[in-house]
């Protein structure tokens, strides 16, 4: 076990940039994951702590050593391939055992380690097999089981579970946060599925064109978001953006947009008016045929279709503007297309970002205190979406 | 149902099997008899030719053309071929009933060719009596004669005698030639002590390997074959023929003849590092051409001891007739080319010696070592002509690398060669 | 027990139904050129046959029992497994460590790759006569440097003696055998998948440990497949002694193949030539069955596939 420490890493691969300056700070059996779309450098950062590729520029530390130029054998961590890159000429067992050879240690204690490793994760029917006579949850299993067996300082895994069915994956997902709590290993996990990044992670690292955009636990994240990226990239449905403009009004800030208009009982702050990007989540946002006295309301929309998820449906309405936005309905609710609802949502839940830069303008500071949130209608706005569960009773 | 399916599936099988067999036996039926009776151009010969040189094909195309401008509405078609694959080629052409109108053999490879019954005799109808007396009597009746017959006519003739070095031998201390075994030896000993050259050498790796262990067969009054066709090469004759070649190996005046063919130790008498070797007259053009001023005489090749007749061992090529000829093309065609200016065209350009009597005359045979050859002629002896010649180049060559690997003594070797060579033969 | 066909057989044959149409090209090509060419030699092994073709008299095993009555034919057979041995062994090394090199990223590896090629450039029997000439005793490259680097200045006669000669053979069969190994084995490492060498390093494998843990066994079939066929190449391979040598001096140098040569085309004991002909055939049918079934052990396997 130990803790992990970038300073300032790039990575060039001739004119394209892969990964910019990142500065990161991993603790001591901490899980960590790396999050962002396809392409935005998760893996290539991956693969530099794991001394696969040589950082451009920038210092690596594990633990208190500095192993930016050290060969990945020396450096004690281990990895799950996104592919496995299991040895298809070697049984289960090989494979599971092959890194303790390599270092060396006595036959007696491989034997054991490979026994304990092997109950743990259920390989014990499975060691005499090939790789190739091996499903793919068996194939991941020994995958990770080969990291397990090492017990290393660092533990990377490469979207381990992407190659899974969704069935399996859910199964895996949760045997890996068991797992994870049992081995209280320093974990880094590369994903590009949001809900494995929420529901695994102590912290999460957005990345976006090989920047850190965000660093935080699942609900600052969500909650929070530093930017327009984080916001949109996390939460699905996508949270809903509106341009408009803030300025001063009698009871406090006034938004308006096309067919949009409301105020917010605050205290403008010195930059007003300006132009801004107003999000909200569709989980936080409610269509129904009637205001809901004491919430903010957004004006009516008209119902162009709803989807149904099964316990939870959305109605996308287009507004005033002539855009569309997705607001939650009554579960199951059998609204008709051309169906005229109100849309109302609670101000603690609007999200300001500065039109130009796309960054987070904390507008709403003054409305609640920054990190006690306040339950309006909670339970109603929020069905049961990820980053809910700060609101159970 | 399934037995059905299952039927039908082995009947398809079956019958891309029998298909493929009927192919086969289409493509050769069809190969064979559909080519014999394949009706051809009255006007049109074909003409195969092995290539001697750079020259011979340029030559033929030459000749053919003033042929065909001589002779409007008549073609001769050319084909050639390398000296290498020559016999497997017309091996291969008789085998397949192709073997064109007129060929340009080896004369030893005569026997084969009568044998496969692909080649005729012959006859005034061919070759017109007024032709036939342009030659040189003797070659022209000795060269292709057997079984009593006369199975082509001379195309290229040679001869062979022993080249000498006469820098080396002046450097050794030697005045003349030598004539016998025994002054061959010790003048080849002595070239070798006081000049560093080789004193001889010899072929006892290449295909005319068989040949230097017959140079001293018949200047030893031994023979290649009995008068029935039996092997005579292990005769007390050929015994002593081969010791003796042994004996001179073994005095390092020799390069290692298991090492070197003809091919090998031309350059090296070229580059004035042989004392003697024996060659045919073609040769005297590499000489002239590669030779930088080499100083060189032609010698009679040594004889056993004196009073043994000297032999050489002379070279002719043969114009065979094939069995399907367009006999009167044919005999146009011969006529025309055995005129003194193409043979002496050719000749030159090769290196042989004249065919005709009209030849021996001119300038260009005037030169001495072509005087030398034409010299050296009268005492030559042909490729013995036996349907089994080449089976025995192959297990003489043998033998005499046996003896002289000392895998067997000479005798072994010989005796091992000849009843081999009867056994092939079946005699 | 019924006499229903089996689940599997009856899939078997409806499938077989189904292909046999596109299979009967196949069938027939490969009945006109591989099974008629081969029944054909048979007959022949078991014929007296000349030069033109001709069958005069069936002999039975005849061929066979007095080949194998010649020394010289049973010195050929060992001589032709030393020298298949020999060759393939020695090139495999080589070309693998050429291979290793070859995918390297280094300078002038472009240059290295087709300085590698060279001896593909021209034809075997064209390399070969350069050999020839390098070997000779006089003239040639190979004594000319042997005494200026001062290791020998006696004329080596390399081609007269089969001490010499052969392996300087066998050294012109490996020289030529290279190029052609070593790009199938670049084929094979490249064709690797890197991602084994990063779970290798990460497992603590370096260098010599990496090869041999990761890169021979993934390269097993790639070397199994080049090693059966330079054996069946090098096994029948005819310039290099043909033109060196003859198989001489008197067949001291022969292996089956130039013995072959003789019996057929010089002797022209074609039906003899055919029964040496069979048992080059029958030699290599047993390696190959043999080869094919030690390397490819397991490979079927490790690859998730099934032989039907
Ligand atoms: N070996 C490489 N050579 C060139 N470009 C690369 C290489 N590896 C990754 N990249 C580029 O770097 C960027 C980040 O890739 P990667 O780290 O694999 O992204 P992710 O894992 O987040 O999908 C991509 O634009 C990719 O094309
Ligand atoms: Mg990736």
């Amino acid at each position: 076990m130990a803790s992990v420490a970038l300073g300032g890493v790039s990575k060039r691969f001739g004119d394209t940039v892969a990964v910019e300056r990142v500065d990161l700070e991993v603790a001591d059996g901490e899980f960590l994951v790396l999050l962002g779309p396809s392409g935005c450098g998760k893996t290539t950062l991956l693969r530099m702590i794991a001394g696969l590729e040589v950082a451009s520029d920038g210092a690596i530390l594990i633990g208190d050593r500095d192993v930016t130029r050290v060969h990945p054998a020396d450096r004690d961590v281990a990895m799950v391939f996104q592919s496995y890159a299991l040895y298809p000429h070697m049984t289960v067992h090989k494979n599971l055992a092959y890194g303790l050879r390599r270092r060396g240690m006595p036959k007696r204690e491989i034997e054991e380690r490979v026994a304990e490793t092997a109950r743990l994760l259920e390989l014990e029917p499975l060691l005499a097999r090939l790789p190739a006579q091996l499903s793919g949850g068996q194939r991941q299993r020994v995958a990770l089981g080969r990291a397990i067996v090492r017990d290393p300082a660092v533990f990377l895994l490469d979207e381990p579970l992407s190659n899974l069915d969704a069935k399996l994956r859910v199964q895996t997902r949760n045997e890996l946060i068991r797992l994870r709590r049992r081995l209280a290993v320093t974990m880094i996990y590369v994903t590009h599925d949001q809900v494995e990044a929420m529901t695994m992670g102590d912290r999460i690292v957005v990345m976006n064109g090989g920047r850190v955009q965000q660093v935080g636990t699942p609900l600052e994240l969500f909650d929070r978001p530093n930017n327009r990226f984080v916001a949109t990239f996390l939460g699905t449905p996508q949270m809903n953006e509106i341009e408009g403009r803030l300025s001063r009004a009698s009871r406090g800030v006034e938004f308006v947009a096309e067919g949009i208009q409301f105020e917010l009982p605050i205290s403008a702050g010195s930059e007003h008016p300006r132009d801004v990007l107003l999000g909200i989540r569709p989980h936080h946002l409610w269509a129904a045929p009637d205001a809901v006295p004491g919430r903010v309301s957004l004006g009516r929309g008209i119902v162009e279709f709803v989807e149904h998820l099964g316990n939870e449906s959305f109605a996308y309405l287009t507004i005033g503007g002539g855009q569309t936005i997705a607001a939650e309905v009554e579960a199951g609710s059998t609204l008709s297309v051309g169906a005229v609802l109100e849309l109302t949502t609670v101000p603690e839940r609007l999200h300001f970002f500065d039109l130009a830069t796309g960054g987070r303008l904390d507008v709403l500071q003054d409305v609640g205190s920054d990190n006690e949130r306040t339950p309006v209608g909670a339970r109603e706005i929020h069905g049961e979406g990820a980053g809910s569960d700060g609101d159970d009773d | 149902m399934k037995v059905v399916g299952h039927k039908r599936g082995r009947v398809a099988l079956v019958c891309a099997a029998a298909l493929a067999v009927l192919a086969t036996y289409v493509s050769v039926a069809s190969g064979a008899p559909g080519n014999a009776t394949q009706k051809r151009d009255s006007s049109t010969i074909t003409f195969l030719v092995p290539e001697y040189s750079t020259k011979t094909v340029p030559y033929w195309k030459d000749t053919i053309a003033a042929f065909e401008k001589a002779n409007p509405g008549l073609h001769v078609t050319l084909q050639s071929m390398g000296w290498q694959q020559a016999h497997d080629s017309t091996a291969q052409m008789i085998a397949a009933n192709q073997l064109p109108d007129l060929v340009n053999t080896a004369t030893i490879w005569l026997p084969e060719w009568v044998q496969a019954n692909a080649i005729l005799p012959v006859t005034t109808d061919i070759v017109p009596a007024a032709v036939q007396s342009r030659f040189v009597p003797a070659l022209f009746q000795k060269s292709a004669l057997y079984k009593g017959k006369n199975y082509g006519l001379p195309i290229a003739a040679a001869a062979r005698g022993m080249f000498y070095n006469k820098t080396l031998f002046k450097k050794a201390g030697i005045s003349k030639p030598p004539a016998t075994w025994n002054e061959l030896l010790s003048d080849a000993v002595k070239i070798k002590k006081k000049t560093g050259a080789f004193g001889y050498a010899f072929d006892g790796k290449g295909v005319q390997a068989f040949r230097y262990f017959g140079f001293f067969l018949w200047n030893n009054r031994g023979q290649f074959f009995t008068s029935k066709g039996k092997a005579a090469f292990n005769s007390p004759e050929g015994v002593q023929a081969l010791s003796f070649l042994i004996k001179l190996t073994k005095t390092g005046a020799v390069p290692n003849p298991s090492g070197v063919a003809a091919e090998d130790i031309e350059p090296l008498f070229l580059a004035g590092r042989v004392g003697m070797w024996i060659d045919g007259n073609y040769f005297a053009t590499q000489i002239a051409s590669k030779g930088q001023g080499l100083q060189y005489g032609v010698s009679p090749v040594p004889v056993s001891r004196t009073g043994v007749p000297s032999v050489t061992w002379g070279v002719s090529d043969t114009l065979v007739i094939g069995k399907n000829a367009n006999i009167p093309v044919v005999n146009k065609f011969i006529s025309f080319i055995y005129q003194p200016s193409y043979r002496t065209t050719f000749d030159v350009n090769e290196g042989f010696l004249p065919l005709l009597a009209a030849q021996q005359s001119l300038p260009e045979f005037s030169d001495p070592a072509t005087a030398a050859f034409i010299k050296l002629l009268p005492q030559s002896r042909f490729d013995p002509l036996n349907p089994n010649y080449s089976k025995m180049q192959t297990l003489v060559t043998t033998a005499m690398q046996k003896a002289l690997t000392g895998k067997a003594t000479p005798k072994a070797a010989l005796d091992q060669a000849a009843a081999a060579f009867n056994k092939l033969a079946g005699k | 027990m019924s006499s229903l066909p089996t689940p599997t057989t009856s899939r078997r044959l409806a499938e077989l139904r189904g292909v046999a149409p596109f299979l009967a090209p196949a069938v027939v090509l490969v009945g006109m050129f591989m099974f008629y060419p081969i029944g054909m030699s048979v007959w022949m092994a078991l014929n007296k046959v000349d030069q033109f073709g001709h069958f005069s008299k069936f002999v039975g095993v005849g061929n066979f029992t007095s080949l194998f009555s010649d020394g010289d034919f049973r010195s050929s057979i060992y001589r032709t497994i030393i020298w298949t041995a020999a060759v393939v062994v020695v090139t495999t090394l080589i070309s693998l460590f050429l291979a290793v090199v070859l995918i390297r990223r280094f300078r002038f590896r472009a240059v290295a790759r087709s300085l590698l090629l060279l001896p593909w450039a021209t034809s075997l029997v064209i390399s070969t006569l350069l050999w020839q000439w390098i070997a000779n005793p006089d003239f040639g490259a190979l004594n000319h440097l042997l005494s200026s680097i001062g290791i020998s200045h006696d004329r080596i006669d390399w081609l007269a003696e089969p001490s010499h000669s052969f392996p300087l053979m066998i050294g012109i069969a490996i020289w030529a055998s290279i190029p052609p190994t070593t790009l199938m084995l670049v084929a094979g490492l490249q064709g690797i998948d890197a991602s084994l060498y990063e779970a290798g390093a990460l497992d603590g494998a370096k260098g010599w440990h990496t090869f041999i843990d990761i890169t021979v066994p993934q390269l097993r079939p790639v070397l199994a497949v080049t090693i059966l066929l330079n054996v069946i190449f090098v096994f029948n391979s005819f310039p290099i002694i043909w033109v060196l040598t003859q198989g001489g001096p008197a067949g001291q140098t022969d292996t089956l193949v130039t013995y072959l040569y003789k019996q057929g085309f010089q002797l022209y004991q074609m039906g003899s030539a055919a029964a040496v002909a069979i048992v080059i055939f029958a030699i290599l049918l047993v390696f190959s069955i043999v080869h094919t079934r030690l390397s490819w052990r397991g490979v079927l396997q490790e690859k998730d596939e099934r032989l039907w």
